[in-house]
């Protein structure tokens, strides 16, 4: 069985500095697969490098069996993969609504109905849909990030730390908006420094570290490794 | 009194040009954070195109000359963002600020060749109208001129807010990142960018010829200044901030040309910009977010 993303041999640089030295994972079809590490291990780099912002040194990404390492970011959301970033991005001064139309910029196709269906996942965007998005709570802003994203109707959605600086609740909210779309058929690629959370929903874990893969595994054998369970997880055994 | 009204009245409605090139240097910068010093001359260039259109038929009406302007201004602007954008790293601030400098000279030089130096006459719509309530009158061709210029005005929001190419504008400008994400090609909206400033900026080009009566060679450096003067005045990256900072430095000059004289007025603009510098340096209208 081929994956649905697969990363081969990736060195991503930024001038002399490597940030990726060599990355291999795969994204099965259908999965919920997360990326663990510590602040600059190179998770960012690598998801801007699969959405085609950053172009690789070396290395192959092969999406739904092509090849796309060092494409353009069009080209790359075209063929069906979507990033919502880090920090989420939204455009401050545009509506909600014009955010949503943004994430739609490619669709040649009637995109009203996908707004309704949105709308519905997402009360709170139709509450403020006319006001700029700069003027939303963080969370808002990142339910408009992957609403966004998911204007374009990705096949895999890859996902940047979406929990990043939220409070517990709208966290939760954020997961089980993960666990919904997976359940409509969306691959998803998450990077996480949340791994209680991720561990409820993700089937397959890589850990980076440094600019490498340092672990791949189910969930239960990332809970049963002492070292990730002491860094990631408190030392406690759940 | 009624002299200050007067030369209140004519400058606001000169400084709808100021306007126009103040938009065309803050929507670049709003776009691309990136200052397009060649932006003034090349409108300029624009405007001497439009007479072409005399050569080829002679007794061409004004309005042709205008839309030649502006075409040609469009033109302008993308061979101006083939040159110093397109090919020179980006990354690099200086070196396509100074392929700007570099255009500006060029065009000005080409310019100065073409025409031996000396002034062309440039057509003009209803330069022999006069307005008048009493004392105070308006002039035809400024009319025309302020009519043109807020047309081209209304054209460009419309433009940004009601076009798919516009929402690209906006949404590269507020975030170049993330409208990638969304499938945007920064490339093809900076290009844009460049054609539609060119373009308002053909037709500013020939606005102040037509109001002028005349085009020179000399325009294009006090019209740079003036240019970057209102942009700054208005808040670098505001169409608005440009739009009133435009009526408000044309005003401005044309009431301390009636009192000072006009080898002295462009010191108070001069001063004027020091002063906003000091008091309101973010200008009228800074924007609310920077960049991020
Ligand atoms: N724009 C950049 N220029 C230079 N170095 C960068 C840049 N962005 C990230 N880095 C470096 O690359 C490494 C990986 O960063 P990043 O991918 O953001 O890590 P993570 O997302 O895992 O925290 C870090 O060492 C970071 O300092
Ligand atoms: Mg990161």
């Amino acid at each position: 069985m081929t994956a649905l993303l697969e990363v081969r041999d990736l060195v991503t640089a930024y001038g002399k500095i490597e940030a990726l030295k060599g990355v291999n994972l795969d994204v099965q079809q259908g999965s919920i697969t997360c990326l663990l590490g510590p602040n600059g291990a190179g998770k960012t780099t690598l998801m801007m490098t699969i959405a085609g912002i950053l172009r690789p040194r070396i290395g192959s990404i092969r999406f739904a069996g092509e090849e796309i390492a060092g494409r353009p970011p069009h080209a790359i959301v075209a063929g069906g993969a979507a990033l919502v970033p880090e920090n989420r991005l939204v455009f401050p001064n545009m509506t909600v609504l014009d955010n949503l139309h943004a994430g739609a910029y490619q669709r040649k196709d009637d995109f009203a109905s996908d707004i309704e269906r949105l709308f519905t996942r997402f009360p709170r965007l139709k509450e403020r849909s006319t006001q700029l998005a700069g003027t939303l709570s963080g969370g808002e802003q990142q339910m408009l990030a992957v609403a966004r994203a998911l204007m374009s109707r990705p096949k895999l959605l890859l996902m940047d730390e979406p929990s990043l600086g939220l409070a517990p609740l709208v966290v939760e909210e954020i997961f089980r908006i993960i666990t919904q779309l997976h359940q409509d058929g969306v691959s998803i690629f998450l990077v996480e420094q949340n791994a209680h959370m991720a561990l409820k929903v993700a089937q397959h874990f890589y850990l980076m570290e440094q600019g490498k893969v340092t672990f791949s595994g189910t969930p239960g054998a990332l809970a049963e490794d002492e070292v990730i369970r002491r860094a990631y997880l408190g030392s406690a055994r759940a | 009194m009624l002299d200050f009204i007067q030369s209140l009245s004519d400058g606001v409605l000169f400084g709808a040009t100021y306007a126009l090139i103040g938009i065309g240097f803050t929507l670049v910068f709003g776009v691309m954070h990136k200052l397009n010093l060649s932006y003034a001359a090349a409108s300029v260039g624009g405007a001497y195109c439009g007479l072409l259109v005399l050569k080829v038929f002679a007794g061409a009406p004004p309005l042709a000359v205008f839309f030649c302007a502006f075409l040609a201004g469009g033109l302008l602007g993308y061979i101006v963002y083939l040159a110093c954008f397109h090919f020179i790293p980006i990354s690099n601030p200086l070196a396509t600020l100074m392929a700007t400098v570099g255009m500006l000279l060029l065009v000005d030089e080409v310019i100065v060749h073409q025409t031996d130096g000396m002034p062309l006459n440039y057509p003009a719509l209803f330069d022999d109208v006069m307005l008048r309530a009493g004392e105070f009158t308006l002039r035809g061709d400024l009319l025309m001129v302020f009519v043109v210029s807020i047309l081209c005005m209304a054209g460009l929001l419309a433009l940004l807010y009601r076009t798919r190419l516009g929402l690209a504008t906006r949404a590269v400008s507020q975030q170049a990142v993330a409208a990638q994400l969304c499938g945007i090609r920064v490339g093809q909206v900076n290009a844009m960018t460049f054609v539609i400033t060119g373009l308002l900026g053909g037709i500013a080009g020939a606005m102040i010829g037509a109001s002028v009566g005349t085009l020179s060679p000399l325009l294009t450096t006090p019209l740079t200044i003036k240019g970057l003067i209102v942009t700054v005045i208005g808040g670098l990256g505001s169409i608005p901030g440009a739009i009133v900072a435009g009526l408000l430095v044309g005003g401005f000059e044309s009431v301390l040309q009636q009192y000072r004289g006009v080898t002295e007025r462009d010191l108070y603009v001069m001063l004027l910009l020091f002063v906003f510098l000091v008091f309101r340096p973010g200008g009228l209208f800074a924007p609310k977010e920077g960049r991020d």
